[in-house]
């Protein structure tokens, strides 16, 4: 036991779970230093001296310069250890498979305190939900805090492991994992699931496969215009978002078309510099929130990619994408019929209606907001808690 | 024939210094660990065990200078070239093998991307050997040697079409022919087009177009022979899958091009998969890594995708049809091979040719077969 506020897990955990600290190792974080004052930028050219074909070389110069010497790494991960982390042993659906899941948690004293499981996407990671739980430690006690929050991190992700070598892992294998450690962590009486960009999918997957799942809440849900419903059944905002998204749709995926085609290539060429994987992650956390994240916030990002050296190990989900996979939202194979929630942020990229979310399950709440993007709980983190716990008041009896 | 335009030789000449950093940049780089997708489904792009066997080539055996000595036993040269519209001149890198002969001639060979002009030494050697031909290879604008596109405007294949037609002219030839595959088709396309008394005759080996009626979603293909149809079901696949790479080039080379500058073996990943995927037989890898140093060490990579964002020039705009005599090497390897009745929509095709060998890269290829199509064709063409 850590002896952090808000560490001790509830009830026995019926798997192994042991505290967890970030603590990367000092030669490595001087090792990244030294290949950035060593890594080549590209030269000058039209398409790099602007905004409209990804990041600019201004931008790369300035936050490479700012990685190496405003950065500070250990304070970061010292803010990050805070928070309670812990790393479970958990099955996944192959037999004799296990996985290490990390996860960052808020445990609650109390015996009717509601467990919310929240899932991140890529190029995220369990940092973006720090400034929800810090939002949360501010606000309640361990005494009083009327929820539990679990922060995992995805399998491929940060400090858990990569999926099995042997075999092409998707999405409900991920779900699958997640699903058993709730199970192991004895929340038997149920949680709510929330989960944005791919967690979103995992989010879905354990509303429609896991008894145990009460409630899903999102705050994405991409999906293709249903045929039921009407193009009037839109409001102006909504309307307005969906028209940026059609851009998003014919400049914007080159990206996901590489990872999911060439998911060998690119992550060889992403973990072979820390700049090249800065200039790929960075260009997300720029073009899809609503107001651009400080150079800390996006350089704490990209550094647990290439600590971790995840970056390589993290594209499954693309790959299940472009290989005929029929998981996704609009699919009404993966209908929600428990109480669903949606808010929607007006800077998404892939800003669904609400029209089109209600068909995919019991929409029984839904916000809709005039800030924030893709990045919800990172940049709004405030208005994206309200929501939490209005939803979760409304449905959990 | 004299020429109107100023002309210096050329010899390429990596200093040891450049060559080290290069090598200290592959040691820094580091290498995904392995994972299901890098282990050896090459659908999936290189494999790690690719990346690691071809740089540890690149770290121990593989001999630049020997590369550069091959390179060098053929005559380059820099010139510098007026554009159009008094937008100055513009520095163009190319080979020149002028034969003796008076009534030899005039060849422009046109390489794409990830090409050079390297692809084409080979096949230049054989048509040397005949003292027929006045052979003109030059790198593209932002590839190798030549000059990089502006900075501060926008520059595109039409650009190009009419820096190579200057070269051309500029060293006093009146007419030629012009041989060229992947975006350098593009090119002979609008050269083709806009100067067509001085354009003879065009060979290409690359023609993408689609069924005649448009319909690419469901293609009509009951009058294509079975190989023709093979042929078009794996087209209509590199269209499905095989284009995350030109979606990147042409929405976002600004990301792209600092990623693959970062390091050697970003660049290395990035191209050689290309060079494995689109060929029929596996290149040597030495071959492979003679190309990636050369767009390392002139820090052309990002430089060399403008192109991709430029529709000027496609194959399946009536606009560029191209009335011009027309020959179509069709390789079997292509990654869009389209059949000969739907090629007559984009092109005069006086020729025609099959072949069961040889791939995206034809002239590295199959330099002899490529060869001894353009010589038929031009036989037929271009009577002397």
């Amino acid at each position: 036991m850590s002896g952090k506020p808000f560490s001790t897990p509830p009830y026995p955990p019926t798997i192994s779970v042991s505290d967890f600290d970030l603590a990367i190792p000092e030669e490595q974080v001087a090792l990244l230093k030294h290949l950035l004052q060593l890594s080549p930028i590209a030269p000058e050219t039209w398409e790099n001296k602007q905004d409209k074909f990804g990041v600019s070389r201004e931008w790369l110069l300035e936050a490479v310069e700012h990685w190496k010497s405003g950065f500070d790494w250990r304070a970061q991960e010292k803010e990050i250890n805070s928070f309670p982390q812990f790393l479970a042993k958990v099955k996944g659906s192959e037999p004799d498979e296990e996985f290490d899941v990390h996860f960052a948690a808020l445990f609650s004293e109390r015996r009717d305190a509601v467990p919310i499981v929240l899932f991140h996407g890529w190029p995220g990671s369990f940092l973006e939900f720090l400034p929800l739980l810090s939002i949360l430690r501010s606000k309640y006690t361990p005494t009083n805090l009327p929820f539990h929050f679990i922060v995992p991190s995805l399998i491929g992700y940060g400090f858990s492991s990569p999926p099995p070598l042997e075999r092409s892992f998707s999405l409900e294998d991920c779900a699958s994992v997640m699903q058993n450690l709730v199970e192991g962590l004895g929340f038997k009486d149920g949680y709510v699931a929330q989960g944005g960009d791919v967690g979103s999918l995992v989010a879905r997957l354990l509303a429609v496969n896991d008894p145990n799942c009460k409630a899903l809440h999102l705050n994405f849900c991409q999906m293709s215009k249903p045929d039921s419903v009407g193009d009037q059944d839109v409001s102006p905002e909504e309307g307005e978002a969906l028209a940026a998204n059609a851009m998003f749709g014919q400049l914007g995926i080159a990206y996901a078309m590489e990872q999911g085609t060439k998911t060998s290539t690119i992550g060889l060429v992403l973990q072979s510099s820390p700049v090249g994987l800065l200039a790929w992650v960075g260009e997300k956390f720029i073009e899809c929130s609503d107001q651009t994240p400080s150079f800390d916030v996006i350089l704490e990002s990209v550094s647990l990619y290439w600590f971790t050296r995840t970056i390589a190990k993290c594209f499954y989900p693309y790959r299940e994408m472009f290989s005929g996979s029929q998981l996704g939202h609009g699919n009404p194979n993966y209908r929600v019929s428990k109480p669903l929630g949606y808010s929607w942020f007006p800077k998404e990229i892939l800003p669904s209606p609400k029209s089109w979310v209600s068909t995919t399950g019991n929409l029984v709440f839904h916000r809709a907001h005039t800030s924030g993007g893709h990045f919800a709980a990172l940049e709004e983190p405030a208005l994206f808690l309200e929501d939490l716990e209005a939803f979760v008041g409304q449905v959990w009896k | 024939m004299t020429s109107t335009i100023k002309v210096s030789p050329f010899k390429i000449e990596i200093t040891n210094e450049k060559l080290d950093e290069l090598k200290l940049a592959v040691k820094h780089s580091k290498i995904a660990k392995q994972v299901y997708d890098n282990s050896g489904n090459t659908y999936y792009g290189v494999t790690r065990d690719w990346i690691i066997k071809a740089r540890d080539r690149w770290l121990d055996g593989f001999d630049w200078k020997k590369q550069e000595n091959r390179i060098n036993a053929f005559s380059q040269f820099v010139a510098s070239v007026p554009r159009p519209n008094n937008k100055g001149n513009f520095d163009l890198h190319f080979i020149h093998e002028r034969s003796s002969s008076p009534t030899a001639r005039t060849l422009l060979l046109l390489h794409g991307w990830p090409g050079s002009y390297l692809e084409f030494l080979d096949l230049i050697d054989i048509l040397k050997k005949t003292g027929e031909y006045n052979i003109i290879a030059p790198s593209m604008p932002g590839y190798a040697f030549s000059q990089s596109p502006p900075v501060d405007e926008e520059f595109g294949k039409e650009d190009v079409a009419d820096l190579f037609h200057a070269l051309v002219t500029g060293l006093g030839y009146e007419q030629y022919a012009i041989q060229a595959g992947d975006w350098g088709a593009s090119i002979l396309r609008i050269i083709a087009v806009k100067n067509p008394n001085s354009v003879r005759c065009v060979h290409l080996n690359f023609i993408p177009v689609g069924p005649p009626d448009g319909n690419i979603t469901k293609p009509d293909l009951s009058s294509l022979t079975p190989v023709e149809k093979k042929n078009a079901m794996n087209s209509m696949k590199f269209l499905g899958e095989g284009r995350g790479y030109s979606e990147m080039h042409r929405t976002r080379p600004g990301t792209l091009g600092l990623v693959v500058g970062s390091s050697p073996i970003a660049l290395l990943a990035w191209i050689g998969e290309k060079f494995l995927e689109w060929s029929d037989l596996d290149p040597d890898v030495d071959e492979i890594l003679a190309a990636t140093t050369l767009w390392w060490v002139t820090e052309t990579f990002e430089s060399s995708i403008y192109g991709y964002r430029d529709a000027t020039g496609k194959a399946d705009n009536p606009a560029w049809f191209i009335k011009t005599p027309t020959a179509y090497s069709s390789f079997a390897k292509e990654l869009v091979i389209s059949p000969k009745i739907w090629a007559e929509h984009s092109a005069n095709i006086t020729w025609y040719k099959y072949h069961e060998k040889g791939g995206h890269f034809a002239a590295m290829e199959v330099p002899d077969a490529l060869a001894e199509d353009i010589v038929e064709f031009l036989n037929q063409e271009w009577k002397v």
